[in-house]
């Protein structure tokens, strides 16, 4: 049903102007939530690894609903809503659990974990009294199942069984990205931050493709020559939603830069007392330092150096996200490097030395655009259209451009 | 259980150390911070979940005296934050143990976070269990683990804890 949303005009026809609103309108939220996050598109909901026994399960959530991720008795992995077929309750609530069923505490209805309800109390009534209709079918109740795809121990779900195959939802070059992280290697989690944001949660996957502020916020980043603008690197999307993309880089020489006189924030005089936080082994096959994938809506993987973690955005409101961290390895990884992995974990989650920076200026953008709904954002760097920038140019806002671009299609596309 | 009158010394001089720590931070004398640590320390901030689950990723983790310094030049040079002022409440302040010459202990801590313009929120809870050494003649950390019970932090850690 079309909506007052319909008629809002969008500032311009290309997405170099982003109106405020769309960071803290409460119908446009709650439309992200039926027709993006409960739509035909996926969301992160762990690793296989977290439940690696038969039996195991944990809570996640997807948009706002929670689901139990599950791997049944025949090892396969599942999701279903978690909550309560009969009086709609969650029935589970701890975050991680073992057994053959999910028993709702309240009148103790029981699933197993593939969802299936198995036992109703007093079905037949107490001593020929009351009791369920004759034509009571406990197939017609189990829990509701979600689409899982995992993708090298990489679990992801959706509602929506139009929702195309994993590879075909990313396209091939992001399809290639994200697997070579995810390599098919046995994956190890090494621990977990989560933090809330009171900022809208798209704020989140604009900043991990957005290469400007990279070289301009993140001091640390810069004055330790971890990243910089002038470095070579790569801006990728997937040319059929411009909304996948990825941002990579090698790391130069420090003395070997360009258009640094432009970055004020640069302090060339700090030296670290323990270097032991960034130092890194050479570990893929290719040079690259940094390498985040940016999947729509909401998930973000990042390596950087021998730094692994997910980001996932778990949506809290139009103007509050939960940003959960998933750090991880390989199973086979030695000591020496699993202790690199743990040691570079300091750069970056809730008390990062650079992501503070980020989780910081999202609050002062939900300050600004929150008060100021009817002023846009201008976001031309690069040009005002969705083409990708030529290979090698980081200075273009592109990808941004590109999100809004799925993003409107999905949004404000007419239906009756 | 405090049986003497060594105990009671001890007890005075871990309290007395954990009052001076919450006032060099909450007072905003972080450059004092690196000194209530020995050289070869260990701090950590780990959130519970980790901790009960064995599992070695802390939120912050210093294995050095000089760590220690970097994460103050990271607060004072390099980190961009909204402005706030810290609170931090030690209580259940106990010695647990010796070990060699150093004194186990652990307390109770909750930290309120005021930010400009807003009223006062409550940060996290958490324990802490350290391990103190005279070092100097003065009682310094040499070890500092915070475990944080509030999982889904409402706020970014900027200043120590």
């Amino acid at each position: 049903m079309p909506t007052d949303l319909d008629e809002r005009p969008w500032p311009s026809e290309d997405n170099s102007r982003i109106p405020n609103w769309v960071y803290s309108d409460p119908d446009n939220y709650r439309r992200e939530l039926d027709r993006i996050f409960y739509g035909p598109f996926w969301s992160f909901v762990g690793l296989a690894c977290e439940i690696p026994e038969p039996g195991d399960y944990m809570r996640s959530v997807v948009g706002e609903k929670s689901v139990l991720v599950t791997r049944s008795a025949d090892g396969e992995i599942g999701a279903v809503l978690n909550i309560c077929s009969h009086r709609g309750l969650e029935v589970c609530r701890d975050k991680f659990g073992h057994g053959r069923e999910l028993m709702c505490p309240y009148h103790q209805w029981t699933y197993d974990l593939r969802g299936d309800l198995i036992g109703v109390p007093f079905r037949r009534g107490v001593k020929g009294k009351g009791g369920y209709p004759r034509d009571f079918d406990p197939a017609d109740h189990g829990l509701r199942r979600l689409r899982v795809e995992t993708v090298n121990g990489a679990v992801f779900a959706t509602f929506d069984e139009n929702a195309p195959a994993m590879r075909d939802y990313l396209g091939e070059e992001i399809w290639a990205r994200l697997t070579r992280v995810f390599d098919g290697r046995a994956l190890e989690v090494l621990g977990y931050h989560r933090q809330r944001v009171r900022a809208n949660w798209k704020l989140y996957p604009e900043n991990m493709k957005d290469s400007y502020h990279a070289s301009l916020l993140h001091v640390f980043l810069i004055s330790f020559g971890l990243y910089r603008i002038d470095q070579k690197g790569e801006l990728l999307q997937d040319p059929r939603t411009r909304a996948h993309n990825v941002v990579s880089s090698i790391r130069n020489d420090l003395d070997d830069v360009a258009g640094t006189e432009e970055m004020r924030s640069l302090k060339r005089d700090f030296q670290l007392n323990d270097m032991r936080p960034l130092a890194s082994v050479k570990e893929y096959d290719d040079d690259v330092t940094i390498q985040i994938v940016t999947m729509f809506p909401a998930f973000t993987v990042q390596q950087q150096n021998n730094l692994l973690q997910c980001r996932n955005v778990v949506v809290k409101g139009p103007e509050e996200f939960e940003l959960v961290w998933t750090f991880f390895g390989y199973a086979g990884d030695d000591a020496d490097l699993r202790r690199r992995r743990v040691r570079m974990a300091n750069l970056v989650g809730a008390a990062g030395l650079i992501s503070i920076d980020d989780t910081e200026v999202f609050e002062f953008s939900r300050a600004g655009m929150s008060a100021n709904p009817d002023r846009n954002c201008v976001v031309e760097l690069g040009g005002r259209g969705i083409e990708p920038p030529v290979a090698g140019d980081m200075v273009s806002e592109g990808p941004i451009r590109g999100f809004y671009d799925l993003y409107r299609r999905i949004m404000y596309d007419r239906r009756s | 259980m405090i049986d003497d009158r060594h105990a009671v010394q001890d007890l005075y001089a871990v309290q007395d150390l954990y009052a001076r720590y919450s006032e060099c931070v909450c007072d905003d004398a972080l450059e004092d911070w690196p000194g209530f640590f020995v050289e070869e320390c260990l701090y950590r901030i780990v959130p519970r979940v980790n901790h009960d689950r064995g599992l070695p990723v802390s939120l912050v983790l210093a294995e050095s005296r000089g760590g220690i310094i970097d994460r103050l030049t990271a607060i004072r040079n390099t980190m961009v934050f909204a402005p706030r002022y810290m609170s931090h409440a030690v209580t259940s302040v106990r010695v647990t143990g010796r070990e060699g010459g150093d004194l186990l202990s652990r307390s109770m801590l909750t930290v309120h976070q005021t930010m400009s313009d807003q009223p006062t929120g409550l940060l996290l809870a958490a324990r802490t269990f350290d391990r103190l050494r005279f070092d100097d003649g003065v009682l310094r950390f040499a070890e500092r683990v915070v475990v944080c019970d509030t999982e889904s932090l409402p706020s970014t850690i900027i200043y120590p804890l």
